[in-house]
């Protein structure tokens, strides 16, 4: 075990010295979650968002959804849902980006009354909710001010002037806004994102590390390693905590600046540590197995971005939760990728479990225990000559 | 020199039918070879031989495909750790990290050699010495000339005072002084009893600092023993050149008849004298030099060399 920590020291001291893995762990995937929360504003990206409609057949609330169902509100498709039991468990399946729930008797806030509009949102749905609130405001908006000018007036189709006007804006609003889904909240893009980039980049610290023992090969320091009583297996477990610290710190401190610098809200430390653990090494094995496909410097750089990026697509690190479309959010299961942000996706919007956190967990670490015993065995052949 | 064949006492290091294939390609073939205590030994071969594929084994880097290596009774093996810390590996290319200082190199295969803190500290201190860069035990590795990389390569090898030190060609690419202090460190170093294992394709190296050699072909060892046994083997001469005026056929005719000479060849303004021992047959030939009434101007010996007998076993030269 000494020998492990003296190899691991020492890889990391190298690579904070030649800054590789200040760059890889913490610089790149830092700057890069900041960019896409800047450009992107959000997770999402879907060309279209479906908002359901939940409204009774007649009435003012009928003539207001009939109106969102004609309209031609590109990219946004507005569709009618029977009930808002319905609408709800739509949203929660992914169905539905988000609903809006007209009630039955809105007509009464024109009559002095008071009602509420209900938008139910998936939180990890940030645009797609969005939307659908911008949405119900719109409407709660024209239906108060009619509302507040009725109750001055007494009367529709009455005069309207300034002092009418004044006096309707200083009563109480006859509308209001809710959200539906009291229990989850908004997911920020830049706890996303950091989550996302940081995992991305950790492909490529492992990479590196790989990569490593084919540099110290060619330069002759693997065999003096090797000359020492030390064996292949503990060189090799040497780097592994080695990356498993560099992908730990990295992780970390893209979660304190995110959290501190930008706002962010990544949920209950105890479980957002969890998930950083078993991601860190889910992605250190299956980058170990990876790299050991390939057999020279060249071949790693080249097989780690390759799995690096094809899993980020498939697993959504670039959309987020949801936006994907449904093959891809499907085949999102079957990636580290996809269970390490639905996890930290339901972190951050506090809709997590701890049962669910940790299956996604046992998952994380079980795809990185499979693949990397069997590309530790594969480079471990070519270390042990 | 520190030992003879005759005195060597139980060998440190023991290697027997060494093999090891690459594919279908044999790189080592059956090499079988001792070191004494204190003794240096040589394996001299040009490039692709098979000397850094033997040491690798010798070191427990490699696999042997068959053969066994033992150190001090120790066998030797890839997880061999008993083996490996009585040897220590200065391997042919410099293999530090240019990242490090030399201190902290020397302190990080230190402690994978299981050094205790305070005697690594001094060791540190006494290697840096011993290869002269204590001065600048400092500076990253990376910031050395080449003559440096090299002497901190050695201290590597010494750190943790081994029994047996193994050196690959250790002085390929480096300028003329540093290859001199290198050699000199390692006279120094067998004069000091340390068993050393020295491969180099620099016949000049080998008759230097080697008690012994092995001539190493086509992964096997084709002949082993001190300089003046290989030659004998092959039985090659020393030669005397006599520069000298006058009649120097008459010379050459009365230099033919002493005993141990081989040959005879006058030639303008020499004679060219083949014999068994020139030690032994050097004041005899002056001798009758001067009784053959000649004008000795100079006399000059040369002893047969490695490349000769290599030459004379493989049929090419060194360095073909």
């Amino acid at each position: 075990m000494r020998a492990v920590l003296v190899i691991a020291r020492g890889d990391l001291v190298r690579r904070v010295r030649n800054r590789s893995a200040l760059i890889t762990a913490v610089v790149a995937p830092l700057a890069l979650s900041v960019v896409f929360s800047l450009v992107v504003g959000g997770p999402g990206g879907s060309a279209r968002f479906d908002i359901g409609v939940v409204a009774g057949a007649g009435g003012l609330s009928g003539e207001i959804a009939t109106g969102l169902l004609e309209a031609d509100a590109t990219p946004v498709r507005f569709v009618r849902i029977d009930s808002s039991t319905t609408a709800a468990r739509r949203v929660d399946d992914g169905e539905l980006d988000a609903a809006l729930v007209i009630p039955a008797g809105i007509e009464e806030a024109v009559g002095g009354g008071a009602v509420t509009l209900e938008v139910l949102r998936n939180p990890d749905q940030v645009v797609s909710g969005g939307i659908a609130e911008s949405v119900a405001t719109d409407i709660a908006q024209r239906l108060d001010r009619v509302a507040r000018v009725l109750s001055v007036t007494g009367e529709a189709g009455a005069r309207v002037d300034g002092s009418t006007m004044a006096a309707a804006m200083e009563l109480e609003s006859a509308v209001a806004v809710v959200a539906g889904r009291s229990a989850g909240r908004d997911l920020t893009p830049a706890a996303f994102f950091g989550a996302s980039m940081s995992m991305l980049f950790l492909f490529f610290t492992v990479g590196f590390a790989s990569e490593s023992v084919l540099v110290e090969r060619r330069q002759g320091t693997l065999d003096r390693l090797l000359s020492t009583p030390t064996s292949a297996a503990t060189v090799l477990a040497g780097k592994a905590v080695s990356v498993g610290v560099l992908g730990l710190v990295g992780f970390c401190v893209v979660w304190g600046v995110t959290t501190l610098g930008f706002g962010a809200r990544w949920g209950r430390w105890p479980g957002v540590l969890a998930v950083i653990v078993a991601t860190t090494v889910a992605v250190a094995g299956v980058a170990t197995f990876a790299a050991s496909l390939a057999r020279t410097e060249q071949q790693t750089q080249t097989v780690t971005a390759a799995v690096a990026f094809t899993l980020a697509l498939l697993g959504g690190n670039f959309v987020g939760p949801g936006q994907s479309p449904e093959l891809l959010g499907t085949l999102s299961r079957l990636t580290p990728n996809g269970w390490a942000l639905g996890a930290f996706a339901d972190l951050a919007t506090d809709t997590a479990t701890g049962a669910g956190t940790l299956r996604a967990a046992a998952v994380l670490v079980g795809f990185g225990v499979a693949l990397g015993a069997v590309g530790a065995a594969r480079i471990h052949r070519v270390v042990q000559r | 020199m520190s030992a003879s064949p005759s005195d060597r006492p139980e060998p440190l290091l023991s290697c027997e039918g060494l093999v090891r294939r690459f594919g279908d390609r044999v790189a080592v073939d059956g090499v079988s070879f001792e070191i004494g205590r204190g003794e240096t030994y040589g394996l001299l071969g040009p490039n692709g031989a098979g000397k850094t594929t033997t040491i690798s084994m010798v070191a427990g880097i490699l696999r042997a495909d068959a053969g066994t290596v033992a150190v001090a009774g120790a066998p030797m093996g890839t997880g061999a750790c008993a083996a490996k810390s009585r040897v220590g590996l200065v391997p042919q290319d410099v293999a530090l990290y240019d990242d490090l200082t030399a201190r902290e190199n020397l302190r990080f295969f230190g402690r994978l050699q299981r050094m205790v803190p305070e005697v690594l500290g001094r060791r540190c201190d006494e290697v840096l010495e011993v290869v002269g860069l204590a001065d600048r035990a400092d500076d990253r590795v990376g910031e050395y000339s080449g003559g440096m990389k090299r002497r901190a390569n050695i201290a590597v090898g010494l750190l943790h005072q081994p029994d047996l030190l193994i050196l690959d060609e250790p002085t390929v690419g480096v300028d003329p002084q540093s290859r001199n202090q290198i050699l000199e460190a390692i006279e120094a170093l067998g004069g000091a009893g340390l068993s050393v294992l020295y491969t180099t394709h620099y016949m000049e190296e080998a008759e230097r600092l080697c008690d012994r050699v092995g001539i190493v072909d086509g992964g096997r060892l084709v002949a082993e023993g001190t300089r003046r046994e290989l030659v004998a083997t092959v039985g090659a001469h020393d030669r005397i050149l006599v520069g000298a005026r006058g009649d120097l056929q008459r010379l050459g005719t009365v230099l033919a008849g002493l005993a141990g000479v081989a040959a005879v060849e006058p030639a303008d303004g020499h004679v060219d004298v083949l014999v068994d021992d020139a030690g032994r047959r050097l004041a005899e030939v002056v001798e009758r030099c001067h009784a053959a009434e000649v004008r000795v101007e100079s006399i000059e010996v040369r002893e047969p060399d490695l490349e000769a007998v290599f030459l004379h076993l493989t049929g090419r030269a060194l360095r073909d």
